[in-house]
């Protein structure tokens, strides 16, 4: 079934201000698919400001776990009584953290509320260069492919892939693995730079079923306005 | 749930130290150099770094250009921007995009109409903040932090659509009662937590902060 261009679009809290990330939530959580919160909210605030923040909402926890397989599905467990839509993992941690992290996320599902396991390949913050000098193949695209096929083999949901890694991701790992893209900004929203950015209907096109937007929703003047407007590029185009 | 408490005005670590230790939510900068608790960005840039992800590290401002934030937020790392000035709401609204950080507007407020004006900043501020207004008669008055309080009856049973602050003259000894009058969840304060205008005692943080957690 296709998925409705609102449920694709997944609000990116990007404050570790607890009211103001409450406030945002209230705001935009019932009109999206639902809401990000990373690494720095969950260790400033834990499960309570979590709760707090995304009320009845979906949420999107970004905690990209990497450990060795019991302490990945120990920190799993723990996390997973907050149940997430989507929690994520570092793919290099390899194919039996995965695997197990797989296994204990169905095994605490609750009917079809199951959490879906992302997987992040390489962080976009890396070039060759970096590759290189940890040890690892170049160049990023293909060490990207790698993890996204290692992924889907040991039996995650799918994978976090950056705008201009989304096509060649969908090609290798075919439809039905989930593939969720940040990066991604309409071009109406208010630039910091010139760079050339996907918009997030584009994204939808080269194959993303899930876009992280932050900043475009969350500065907004009327941040559910912001929403509607993303939606309708969205529709216009699919 | 527990009542937020920012400590404003933080010019020295050991009045961070005693904020984070005491389990303060928020902690203020003052790039306002009337101010006697103002900092330079070079001198607030270490305490915001030393501050991190612990607090909401704010930056208060009075009416600023975009030449000043952009000096400031360039070096100190802020997660809040509260503008204290007479900012209209269209440039509320335009630091808050240009800059991409969440914005509290300050409202003065001494009588129940000031409180009409904040209906102005519902769609481009993420907070609000409640503060005395200066009194006239005060000579060389700042646009907050002069140890005076307005009616908090003003503010009972009122709700807002954003989440909003309570400050101006609030002290561990009249926080309970400003808390039960006003309905507040959040709390502002930086004269009653000094020995001196401008120079922040650490136990009297400490003692703010147990009074808070003891209403929350």
């Amino acid at each position: 079934m296709p998925i409705g261009a609102a449920e694709r679009i997944i609000c990116a809290i990007d404050t570790h201000d607890q009211a103001v990330a409450e406030s945002l939530g209230g705001r935009v959580g019932g009109r999206v698919g639902g809401l990000k919160l990373g690494l720095e909210f969950f260790l400033a605030h834990g499960q309570a400001g979590v709760r707090r923040t995304v009320g009845d909402s979906r949420l999107f926890l970004d905690l990209k776990l990497h450990d060795i397989p019991n302490t990945v599905v120990g920190g799993l467990r723990s996390v997973l009584t907050l149940r997430p839509w989507f929690l994520t993992l570092h793919a290099a941690g390899g194919g039996e953290m995965m695997r197990r992290a797989a296994e204990a996320a169905k095994a605490a599902a609750d009917g079809e509320a199951r959490t879906r396991l992302l997987g992040v390949t390489v962080l976009t913050s890396l070039g060759d260069a970096d590759l290189a000098a940890t040890g690892q193949s170049r160049p990023v695209l293909d060490q990207v492919l790698r993890l996204a096929r290692l992924a889907r083999e040991s039996g995650l949901d799918g994978v976090i892939a950056s705008p201009h890694e989304v096509a060649a991701v969908r090609a290798e790992c075919g439809p039905d693995f989930l593939i969720v893209t940040p990066g991604v900004r309409p071009a109406w929203s208010a630039m910091d730079d010139q760079k050339r950015v996907m918009s997030p209907a584009e994204a939808v096109a080269a194959g993303a079923d899930y876009l992280v937007i932050g900043r475009p929703i969350t500065r907004a003047d009327d941040p559910r306005a912001a929403v509607h407007r993303i939606v309708e590029e969205i529709e216009a185009v699919h | 749930m527990s009542i937020e408490t920012k400590i404003c005005g933080v010019n020295a670590r050991a009045a961070l130290d005693a904020a984070i230790g005491g389990g303060a939510s928020l902690v203020g900068f003052v790039f306002y150099p009337p101010s006697p608790r103002s900092l330079t960005p070079e001198e607030a840039a270490p305490l915001a770094r030393a501050a991190g992800s612990a607090v909401v590290r704010v930056g208060l401002f009075v009416d600023p250009t975009d030449d000043e934030l952009d000096r400031t937020i360039g070096k100190v790392p802020l997660d809040l921007l509260q503008l204290h000035g007479k900012e209209s709401p269209d440039r509320v609204g335009a630091i808050r995009r240009r800059f991409g950080i969440p914005v509290m507007k300050a409202i003065p407020v001494a009588v129940a109409t000031d409180l009409a004006v904040a209906a102005d900043y519902f769609d481009v501020a993420d907070r609000l903040l409640f503060d005395a207004k200066p009194p006239k008669d005060l000579k060389n008055a700042l646009p907050g932090g002069n140890a005076v309080s307005f009616d908090w009856r003003l503010l009972a049973g009122r709700t807002w659509p954003l989440p909003w602050m309570l400050s101006g003259g609030l002290h561990a000894d009249n926080l309970a009662e400003a808390v039960r009058i006003t309905g507040a969840s959040a709390v502002d304060v930086s004269s009653g937590v000094e020995e001196r205008p401008g120079r922040k005692d650490p136990a009297r943080i400490g003692a703010f902060l147990t009074a808070a957690r003891r209403i929350g």
